[in-house]
């Protein structure tokens, strides 16, 4: 269990850094040569080798790989939920260590994240945990209002096993921005959703990080997702992960599921990057033969 | 025919054709009386108000004891699921008593508590205190770790964790072991007082029995009985604020 690794806790990089060497200009997240072995004993894989990249105020960062590439234990060292072994990992200037404020994750299991025996009105109150200057009956007027924004105005009082699945993950990204997140961290929030309410929900994250001022790095294995939703792709490889490429996309916004997705640009976008995908595929299958 | 009507009918018959096998000499009378005597020798027992007193006292005693075998039960296990040097140090204890029969404690509870209710109650805790304890233990360490990770993403501590989000996603688990414990709890208290009690109903069971009187037996197990559908409703009652949600969510995954 995650929680339980305080013993090979490592102390965090010396090397945090002060907010006068750190400018409003600088990344919000901000991830440099970062490595990550996961197991014990004789039974220790690197997972992630070495992997650096940033992400400004306000951008929408897509990361995409081959699949098994330890996209979701990079999450998990963003989150703040692993402990990095080497490398150096700060949010808002300062080192990750432990889950920071600021930082709310949506995960792909929506179905298990979410607690069953609160309402989906609960559900995003639980997320106001940190949130010491509000009296209960602003947070409560908060809550409303995101559930709300998430579309679900008049779900409050059921409970989020009663909803579907893209209901549901719409209660957990409510819940994620009812911690008044600045980073949100999305692990294929929409991989168990079906095609049309994927298409949907891209549309919904869009606005509501536009809305709620939210900077994002989303994890996915959809190429056309990340393409679609993301400022900048970033490729990764596969296991021990290190980053193939940094890529800006300059895609106008706001994105349109009809015109964004013929648009030449996004099209040759896309071709690269499965191509990029594909390559290493290809390298791991010679390797392996 | 409603399912009530289905299921009164059921019983109405069983009495009937105990009533009449009784009655027709197939077997012993005084080893299996008529229904309708039992029923008088019982109206007999209530009037002069001794059933109603050994029913109250034993109810007392093993419903005391559950409540009890519940708190320590949970409350150890809260301990032992937060501190993992509690769980260690305590398993192999809970193991032992739990190879020990709680009827085999009863001398040594005559001793050590004396013939006071705490010795009945003592032996009811002792009977169910590690199924609860082994239950909730589980249930509290098996928690969905997505709901931990997500938790702690929000800056729920250790502790926060354990009450907010451990212990009320263990409790449906919990409730299994609880009910568990009920039926262990009733049976240890009749059979503790029929050990070494003076009052209550397993002492009136063997009272009965043993000077033939067969009648009032049969009325004290009837009483034992109604103890016993009590009980389980009191586990129904209970169960449904803390972990109802629970059977709503199975009841939804069928429907799908």
């Amino acid at each position: 269990m995650g929680q339980l690794r305080s013993v090979q806790q490592i102390s965090p990089p010396p090397a945090a850094i002060h907010p006068a060497e750190h400018p409003a200009s600088a990344p919000l997240l901000w991830v440099e040569a970062i490595s990550k072995s996961l197991g014990t004993g004789t039974q220790i894989t690197k997972i992630i080798g070495s992997v650096s990249f940033g992400a400004q105020r306000g951008e929408f960062v897509s990361v995409v790989g081959p699949s098994g590439c330890g996209k979701t234990t990079l999450l998990m060292c963003l989150a703040g939920l692993y402990t990095v072994d080497s490398g150096r990992l700060t949010f808002n200037g300062k080192a990750v260590s432990s889950p920071p404020e600021g930082v709310s994750v949506v995960f792909q299991d929506y179905s298990r994240s979410l607690l069953p025996w609160k309402s989906n009105f609960d559900n995003v109150l639980f997320g106001m945990k940190r949130i010491t200057d509000m009296d209960p009956a602003a947070k409560r007027a908060l809550a409303g209002d995101l559930m709300a924004s998430v579309g679900l105005k008049g779900f409050e009082s059921s409970y989020p096993w009663q909803l579907s699945g893209g209901m549901q993950q719409r209660v957990a990204i409510a819940r994620g921005l009812a911690a008044r997140s600045r980073l949100l961290l999305l692990d294929e929030p929409l991989a168990a959703v079906d095609a049309q309410t994927r298409a949907e929900m891209q549309d919904l994250l869009l606005d509501l990080a536009k809305k709620y001022d939210q900077t994002c790095v989303l994890v996915t294995h959809d190429v056309d997702e990340a393409v679609y939703m993301a400022d900048r792709i970033v490729v990764l490889s596969k296991r021990p992960t290190t980053v193939v490429a940094d890529l800006p996309v300059s895609l106008p916004k706001p994105r349109d599921q009809l015109q964004t997705r013929e648009d030449p640009a996004y099209l040759g976008l896309r071709h690269k990057v499965i191509t990029l995908i594909r390559s290493m595929r290809a390298g791991a299958a010679t390797q392996e033969s | 025919m409603k399912p009530w009507m289905k299921k009164s009918t059921g019983i109405v018959l069983f009495l009937l054709a105990w009533e009449i096998v009784a009655r027709s000499g197939f077997v012993p009378r005084t080893y299996f009386p008529p229904v309708t005597q039992i029923l008088l020798a019982g109206r007999d027992m209530l009037t002069s108000g001794e059933l109603l007193e050994a029913e109250g006292k034993t109810l007392f005693r093993a419903l005391s004891g559950l409540l009890l075998t519940i708190a320590f039960g949970v409350g150890s296990a809260l301990l032992a699921a937060r501190y993992a040097l509690v769980a260690r140090m305590w398993a192999p204890v809970v193991e032992i008593m739990r190879s020990i029969p709680p009827a085999a404690l009863v001398p040594l509870a005559i001793f050590a508590l004396g013939l006071t209710p705490k010795l009945f109650i003592g032996i009811v805790v002792f009977a169910g205190f590690s199924t609860v304890y082994l239950t909730a233990l589980n249930a509290l360490t098996n928690t969905e770790p997505v709901q931990i990770n997500a938790a702690r993403t929000l800056g729920y501590t250790r502790n926060e964790m354990l009450f907010r989000v451990r212990l009320p996603a263990a409790w449906p688990e919990i409730f299994t072991g609880v009910r568990v414990a009920a039926g262990a709890a009733l049976i240890a208290s009749i059979a503790s007082e029929m050990l070494a009690g003076k009052d209550g109903l397993g002492f009136m069971l063997f009272d009965t029995a043993f000077s033939m009187r067969t009648k009032e037996m049969f009325a004290v197990m009837l009483a034992a009985a109604l103890n016993g559908i009590l009980f389980n409703q009191l586990v129904v009652w209970t169960r449904r604020p803390l972990a109802g949600w629970q059977d709503k969510l199975n009841a939804q995954g069928d429907a799908r």
